[in-house]
């Protein structure tokens, strides 16, 4: 286990650039693997600035764009497919590595995304947003809140290409199948995809995900279609409830989207 | 038209050629894009997206972005991800960079060259919310808690995924010996 001071170890304070708490400082075990990360950052930042340089200076000369005169130049019609069409908002968390240990707890969600999803158990749609499978009905951003605008996600986007999202209650943290991760069970007080399923689920976690599960904890997952942890981990309450709300207005929407 | 155009005037009302994005800006969304995945011959698109989302926010009322180049970042790194959600491939970077007539310039040369190799295929391997919040990071040089607030999604998140990457990355890195 790596060293760590007040639930910060040596590669996140890396990652943040936060100060170290003090005692952190007189450890040197610490020290020695925090000075190792930051090197590998800078490393990385390094490269990434290079790798991205090369890459957005080829075929500028050729391929540079006219200047913005007219802002509408690419008509509505022809904007590509992949214009986001509205943000995600889903109070998030915890990523897995790909390719984590495929366990029972994956075959029951298996069971589990068997569920028709064709059924609705959105409650209120009093704030539907305006998504739109129409890219020329513009209204990608309609009801975009400030700041938010960056084109994130969308829900229904993120719905459509996810197997499970569900709210309920930790009820046991395992040891996981492999190092540094947990075995959650959780017992569902809400589906929303599928909209019905077992009353508990189970699966794998990173140990490093931010607030690590705990038994008790209120929580509201999403699971991609192609991942056996989830992606999506919040415990915050204000945050679940925003995201219920979201979340049951997409799902119409949702259905009629398709994860290639 | 009239109001885009006028608007965007706005925005940069010193860019003589009433661009919204000057050209470092142009040069960083075209490799935020590049290093989401998106392919060479979308670039083009993608920067214009862009700045058309730029025009518009202006057009609905919004006040320019306090950074251009942060919020241009966010914005080209979530077209990345809605890309790769449409099309379910990516181009692959190791590939693109290999195939480079000039190499990655640096000093330390070949050295140099297969350590960039081996970056461009670690962030091919990456899921791809862990790829966009290491680019936006460490790429685009964004705060912890710029990207959560620009993302929508929770700082301990953004943390996890970019803890979750840089030890993936890591790992990889040491695993082939090109640090």
């Amino acid at each position: 286990m790596a060293a760590e001071h007040d639930g910060v170890d040596a590669l996140m304070a890396a990652l943040t650039d936060d100060p170290l708490p003090e005692e952190a400082l007189v450890d040197a075990d610490f020290m020695a693997e925090h000075w190792s990360a930051a090197a590998d950052v800078a490393l990385l930042r390094e490269q990434l600035g290079l790798i991205g340089g090369a890459l957005a200076a080829q075929e500028r000369t050729e391929a540079r764009p006219e200047p913005v005169r007219r802002p509408v130049r690419l008509p509505v019609r022809e904007r590509p497919y992949w214009r986001p069409l509205r943000t995600l908002a889903l109070g998030v968390a915890a990523v897995t590595a790909a390719g984590t240990m495929v366990t029972g707890s994956v075959w029951l969600l298996s069971q589990a995304g068997n569920g028709t999803a064709d059924s609705a158990t959105s409650s209120s749609g009093d704030s539907a947003p305006s998504y739109s499978l129409d890219p020329d009905s513009g209204g990608s951003d309609v009801g975009a809140k400030d700041g938010a605008d960056t084109g994130a996600l969308s829900r229904a986007g993120y719905l459509a290409c996810a197997r499970l999202v569900v709210e309920g209650t930790v009820t046991a943290v395992d040891p996981g199948p492999g190092a540094d991760q947990d075995r959650i069970t959780l017992r569902v007080t809400r589906y929303y995809k599928p909209d019905k399923g077992p009353v508990e689920v189970t699966f794998v976690m990173d140990q490093e995900v931010d607030p690590r599960p705990a038994v008790g904890d209120h929580t509201l997952i999403g699971i991609p279609t192609d991942a056996a942890s989830p992606d999506t981990w919040t415990t915050d309450e204000k945050e679940i409830a925003a995201e219920r709300a979201g979340i049951t207005a997409a799902l119409p929407t949702s259905r009629s989207l398709t994860c290639e | 038209v009239l109001v885009l155009r006028r608007k965007a005037r706005r925005v940069h009302e010193d860019d003589e050629h009433g661009d919204p994005l000057d050209p470092a800006q142009e040069r960083r969304v075209r490799a935020v894009l590049a290093l989401g995945g998106v392919p060479q011959a979308d670039l083009l698109d993608g920067v214009q997206q862009v700045r058309l989302r730029l025009l518009e926010r202006t057009a609905n009322g919004h006040e320019a972005p306090r950074d251009v180049s942060a919020w241009a970042a966010v914005v080209a790194s979530n077209l990345a991800m809605d890309w790769h959600r449409s099309k379910r491939r990516q181009e692959r970077l190791g590939e693109r960079l290999a195939s480079l007539r000039q190499p990655v310039a640096h000093p330390s040369g070949e050295e140099t060259s297969l350590l960039s190799l081996a970056v461009a295929r670690g962030l091919d391997d990456l899921p791809d919310p862990q790829r966009q919040v290491l680019v936006l990071r460490f790429y685009a040089d964004l705060p912890v808690r710029g990207i959560a607030e620009e993302l929508g999604i929770p700082e301990g998140t953004v943390k996890s995924r970019l803890h979750t990457a840089v030890r993936a990355m890591r790992a990889r890195l040491h695993e082939d010996e090109v640090v």
